[in-house]
């Protein structure tokens, strides 16, 4: 009934599967643009792991509640748990539904890659942090002198600020 | 006893099947909820994603969750707008890793000395067009994804290159092994006893030995709940501490496995249930017994295993950075101050009676 839907709004559906058949090495194999799930599938968690971790191919993901008792499923949207399609699929449902997963994806891994980044530049300081103070401690000159030092070795020999440091910490810590 | 005034005296429950739900179970069967004023269904999912997004949105009160889930909320549902929080770590360890008995059967365990060296080896051997091994966790932010890594770092096997790790339910670890789809996994009791029982999964180490005492499930609830029914959620912490303390006595254990193998919750012969429950590890197929202290390590209120301490926060926040960046900043979802105001409780009541 589901399948007849999709294809009713123009969707192709690549494969359908029940739960426990292996969805991770099927998603793998079909490369779907989205996958259409049941909330009370075992399989939840996999689909969530395409999504967090991105060594896979992230899937953009939307689900449906082919039984009743999902009330809750209002407030969980509200509150941006995910796109839910409260009472099963239907034709005109499903297209808003998909578009709205899809969308809510796409500002995720945004949100994520921001996240990503700020933890990047948090590493970045870090280690330049700790490059000037090994250079405070042995040089014994100024924490700006030190960081002008960084920033000319840097200039030098044509790379980034933190590459010089990750040399500088792992070459003063390797004669302690 | 002191009474509480408990804001919602009916309360609903989420829980996996799993053998470290049972401080849920034994305080439902024991009528340890109802010493406390609360009525409460227990309720079982099959996956974290919909039991956590069944709090977040209202069908359930609380939930037996993963220690890091309410600290990477934000990683895993960036738009979200509630947060997770835990007054109480209902347990640490319970996990092990588990290899497919055909993989065990190719290591060298003469030579190595240990598995994880045993299959650093065989994994050096292997043909570099072969698909690299494959093993299984039951969710990206998990004990399990952290223990795992952490096993094959040891070993110095590089978890993100030299294996491929991959995301499966716990109740479909053991068919997935035997198919073959995968080599490995780490998940929690009783799916590693049962792939022994089968003869198709050998026991690499039990999580316990590995990273002694790492909280495992907490007792989470979404934050805006918390603060409508502070003492609903005071009297569940205590019911549930007092569950842990019980779940602490071997005797009382022995009682639990029945309680567990019930087709109500995980529905799996009591033989499998009682044998990590009971601190006894059967490797392979047919070897001895051994036993393996603390393979689940409840809370207690005279232990520190159940405060969820901010540092305790930290150290698995620090974990999982490692598997995809994560908010740092998240440490509070740990209050050690809800833990401390049940112990209170707990003692003032004893006093009164």
């Amino acid at each position: 009934m589901v399948a007849s839907q999709l294809s009713a709004a123009g969707y192709n559906l690549l494969a359908q599967l029940s739960s426990a058949e292996g969805l991770l090495f099927q998603v793998e194999r079909h490369r779907p643009d989205i996958v259409l799930i049941d909330i009370e599938s075992p399989d939840r968690d996999i689909l969530e792991s395409l999504s967090v971790i991105n060594q896979h191919n992230p899937t953009p993901v939307a689900m449906f509640s082919a039984r009743g008792g999902a009330e809750f499923i209002t407030s969980a949207v509200e509150a941006g748990v995910s796109a839910y399609m409260a009472e099963g699929l239907s034709a005109e449902r499903v297209a808003p539904a998909i578009e709205i997963a899809m969308a809510q994806f796409r500002s995720y891994q945004e949100l994520r890659k921001s996240l990503e980044r700020t933890q990047k530049q948090l590493d970045e300081r870090k280690i330049i942090e700790r490059a000037k103070g090994l250079l405070m401690a042995r040089k014994n000159i100024s924490e700006q002198s030190a960081h002008q030092t960084l920033r000319t070795l840097a200039m030098n020999s044509n790379s980034t600020m933190q590459a010089v440091a990750e040399q500088i910490v792992a070459h003063l810590q390797s004669r302690v | 006893m002191t009474a509480l005034q408990a804001e919602k005296p009916n309360l609903k429950l989420l829980y996996l099947r799993l053998t470290d739900s049972a401080p849920l179970i034994v305080a439902k069967e024991m009528g340890i909820f109802e010493q406390y004023g609360l009525r409460v269904e227990l309720q079982r999912e099959t996956s974290w994603a919909t039991l956590r997004d069944k709090l977040i949105g209202g069908a359930a009160d609380a939930a037996a969750m993963l220690a890091p889930m309410p600290l990477t909320l934000e990683q895993t549902l960036p738009g979200c707008s509630e947060k997770l929080l835990t007054g109480l770590i209902l347990s640490c360890n319970g996990n092990a890793i588990t290899l497919a008995e055909t993989l065990y059967r190719q290591l060298d365990l003469e030579s190595t000395g240990d598995t994880g060296t045993a299959l650093k080896h065989h994994i050096a051997q292997r043909d570099s067009d072969q698909p690299p091994l494959t093993f299984a966790t039951v969710y990206p932010f998990s004990s399990h994804s952290l223990q795992l890594r952490h096993w094959l770092g040891t070993a110095g096997i590089d978890p993100d290159r030299d294996v491929r790790i991959v995301v499966l339910p716990p109740e479909q670890m053991v068919d997935h092994l035997r198919r073959g789809d995968i080599d490995g996994y780490c998940v929690g009791e009783p799916w590693n006893t049962l792939a022994v029982e089968q003869g198709i999964g050998v026991i690499a180490t039990t999580c316990n030995t590995l990273l002694p005492a790492m909280p495992e499930k907490v007792l989470a609830v979404t934050e805006s709940w918390h603060q409508a029914n502070p003492a609903t959620h005071l009297a569940l912490r205590a019911a549930l501490l007092e569950a842990c303390a019980v779940l602490g006595e071997r005797s009382q254990r022995r009682d639990a496995v029945s309680l567990l193998a019930n087709t109500r919750y995980l529905d799996l012969p009591e033989e499998a249930i009682g044998k990590s429950l009971e601190d006894k590890l059967v490797r392979r197929h047919a070897a001895a017994t051994v036993e393996s202290r603390d393979w689940h390590l409840f809370a207690h209120p005279l232990s520190d295993h159940g405060r969820p301490e901010a540092g305790k926060a930290r150290e698995l926040l620090a974990l999982s950075n490692a598997i995809a960046p994560v908010d740092t900043d998240t440490a509070d979802r740990f209050r050690a101050d809800l833990y401390q105001q049940t112990l209170d409780f707990l003692r003032n009541r004893a006093r009164t009676v």
